[in-house]
């Protein structure tokens, strides 16, 4: 049953490390007493070194620390195979990025189940392979998976690469994952100007599209992925799961309540069983975070992870590259087109109308638009839209419509406005008004935001709108 | 050993649908290990009976034989609650037909046990695939009970207390 692989190569051993089955540790102590103990993330590190975290400091590491030899058990979890890795314990790290990833993890991993003062990672405890053996070899009748992941690649690069624009480049991802990878459920989220939140702008595969939804950075897979900078890949939700609720149970019967906050409810799917998050970077520069999922275990596998990564640093680049090409308008540049191509009234509740124009087709009843100062906040109607940037965007766009009377605008004008005092930062105000053109398609039916040109927009308004403002 | 060494509890829980791990370690300090088939208690609480499959466990096998110690972890999949037991006093023997018994009742409710979890039946049966020629009876006299749950109390040593 036991055949020794002579060359050390653990590559096609990374299935092992997906957490869906718990791998065991074998140590002994420097007067021969053997420790085993079952690991909740060992991380494939390269072809001949593996990590495991340092949590507690616990007989394993003790012993590590005396004698550096090891065993690991690991198997696979798709054909069944298993292995015992002879390692040797070489260092822990306390940073970096290898320690930056397994943090990560456990660290989407423990605000998913209110541990986050409980798992806390110490250390990455790195080991070198030294020898592999076969303990039970692969169920038959499994195939080994294909290769594919480079043809996918391609196709992927190709269809972002026809991108024209922010929103084509959005939607063009999404449906790249979507028809080359199969994957049914995902979103784009764009760092905000601060820093400080990540927000939706585009997603696929949910019954409300969440677009303008906010995640705070640091918070659950999402935002750990963007803090850390690396991809997190968790592929056994319910394993990982207990395996938090384990802890969660034995810190509450310690009494460490107060350590332990309240469970952050996953985004989108309710009953996601694999998810990955993957940071979406241009050089040196964070754009935001590529988040999949699924509710099959273990969907999302190294090599999706390895092709994510990549599409992700693609969709960055070509952000980047779009809003830099942005054409910096001369203001003299700026459309003075009158209302007059559009078909409706704008009245105010604090001035007149500059025009009447009666509506050619539609509802002549006014749309009621409130602004909140505070928070930037839009209402039409009794309907929230909008807040933030994008919200003080609306605003300003709306009050120009009905003072000056035109619907076109540029990026530029927007980008220069003094009230807005938008930081320099040309993707984010992209993407804002991908965010605001979208969530008005999504949310009302009488005010459209088409794009005219590089750099230029309409406001198209189908109803009377009544501007309100309110601190 | 103290006789509330095995508590109730402990005796229950080692016996279920619980994964098996065994280490033991050779006389150059290198730690060997294997996958465990069920555990029987003897009724005064004095010897544990382990079955291993005796090709994954050749390394292990000597080892109990030359340094005379053994570590065994339990864990239950479902809560991921787990012990550790470390005994001495090995022997060693050939699994009877009533142990090859116990073990095909073990391996199914600890694969039923999986497959409630989300796992593919196919892949426990597989995983845990035996032949009953090759299982060899481990028993050991424990010695010391250990907390293995994940977290805070791991490794904290366990009197009477239930896992």
């Amino acid at each position: 049953m036991s055949a020794v692989v002579n060359a050390v190569c653990i590559a096609h051993l990374r299935n092992c490390f997906e957490g869906g089955v718990p791998s065991a540790l074998s140590t002994c102590s420097v007067d021969g007493t053997p420790n085993i103990a079952y690991l909740s993330q060992v991380q494939y590190v390269d072809q001949k070194h593996v990590a495991t975290t340092f949590q507690f400091f616990n007989k394993t590491r003790q012993n590590i620390l005396a004698n550096p030899y090891a065993l690991l058990k690991v198997v696979d979890p798709l054909n069944g195979s298993g292995y015992k890795l002879h390692v040797r314990y070489l260092r822990t790290e306390t940073s970096g990025p290898l320690f930056e990833s397994m943090k990560a993890k456990l660290a989407g991993i423990a605000s998913h189940t209110g541990m986050t003062e409980v798992f806390k990672l110490l250390g990455s405890d790195i080991y070198e392979v030294e020898r592999v053996e076969t303990i039970v070899h692969p169920m038959p009748g499994i195939l080994p998976a294909v290769q594919d992941s480079l043809p996918k690649l391609r196709h992927m690069s190709a269809m972002l690469n026809a991108s024209r624009d922010l929103d084509e480049l959005l939607d063009n991802t999404l449906t790249a994952l979507q028809t080359v990878c199969g994957i049914g459920h995902m979103m784009i989220l764009k760092l905000d100007e601060c820093g400080e939140r990540l927000f939706t702008v585009a997603t696929r595969g949910y019954d409300q599209s969440g677009v303008g939804s906010e995640i705070p950075m640091g918070h659950g897979v999402i935002g750990v992925a963007a803090r850390e900078r690396t991809p997190i890949r968790i592929s056994h939700m319910t394993s990982e799961y207990i395996y938090g609720k384990a802890v969660r149970d034995s810190a509450e019967a310690l009494g460490l309540h107060h350590q332990l906050e309240t469970a952050i409810p996953m985004p989108g799917l309710p009953e996601c069983r694999s998810q990955m998050a993957v940071p979406i970077t241009a050089g040196a520069t964070l754009y935001g975070v590529l988040y999949v999922e699924s509710h099959e275990d273990l969907r999302f596998t190294y090599d999706d992870e390895d092709m994510l990564q990549i599409v992700a640093q693609q969709f960055g680049w070509m952000a980047q590259s779009m809003a830099c090409a942005d054409p910096a308008e001369p203001a003299t540049d700026t459309p003075t087109l009158p209302a007059s191509t559009a078909s409706f009234t704008v009245t105010a509740v604090s001035a007149p109308p500059m025009t009447t124009i009666t509506p050619a087709l539609g509802d002549e009843r006014p749309v009621l638009v409130r602004y909140f100062k505070a928070d930037h906040s839009i209402f039409l109607d009794e309907d929230y839209l909008i807040k933030g940037v994008a919200g003080a965007i609306f605003w300003k766009l709306v009050q120009v419509r009905q003072h000056e009377g035109r619907d076109q605008f540029t990026n530029r004008e927007l980008r220069l406005a003094p009230d807005l005092s938008l930081p320099d930062i040309a993707d984010n105000l992209e993407a804002r008004l991908v965010l605001l053109q979208r969530r008005l398609a999504e949310r009302t039916r009488c005010v459209r935001m088409h794009k005219t040109g590089r750099g230029r927009f309409q406001l198209q308004v189908m109803q009377p709108l009544k501007l309100q403002s309110a601190d | 050993m103290t006789p509330a060494l095995l508590s109730d509890g402990t005796v229950a829980f080692i016996q279920r649908e619980v994964a098996i791990d065994v280490a033991s370690c050779s006389s150059d300090l290198r730690p060997s290990a294997c996958r465990g088939f069920a555990c029987r208690v003897s009724p005064d609480r004095q010897r544990l009976t382990i079955f291993v499959r005796r090709g994954e466990a050749s390394q292990v096998l000597q080892d109990v034989l030359g340094q005379d110690v053994i570590a065994v972890v339990y864990c239950l999949p479902e809560t991921e609650t787990a012990i550790q037991i470390k005994g001495r006093q090995i022997s060693l023997s050939a699994a009877n037909a009533d142990d090859v018994a116990c073990v095909e009742r073990y391996r199914h409710a600890f694969v039923d046990g999986i497959v409630r979890l989300g796992y593919g039946r196919e892949f426990g049966l597989s995983h845990m695939a035996i032949e009953a020629g090759q299982l060899v009876a481990l028993s050991f006299t424990p010695e010391q009970v250990f907390e293995q749950t994940p977290g805070p109390m791991a490794g904290k040593r366990m009197g009477g207390s239930q896992p």
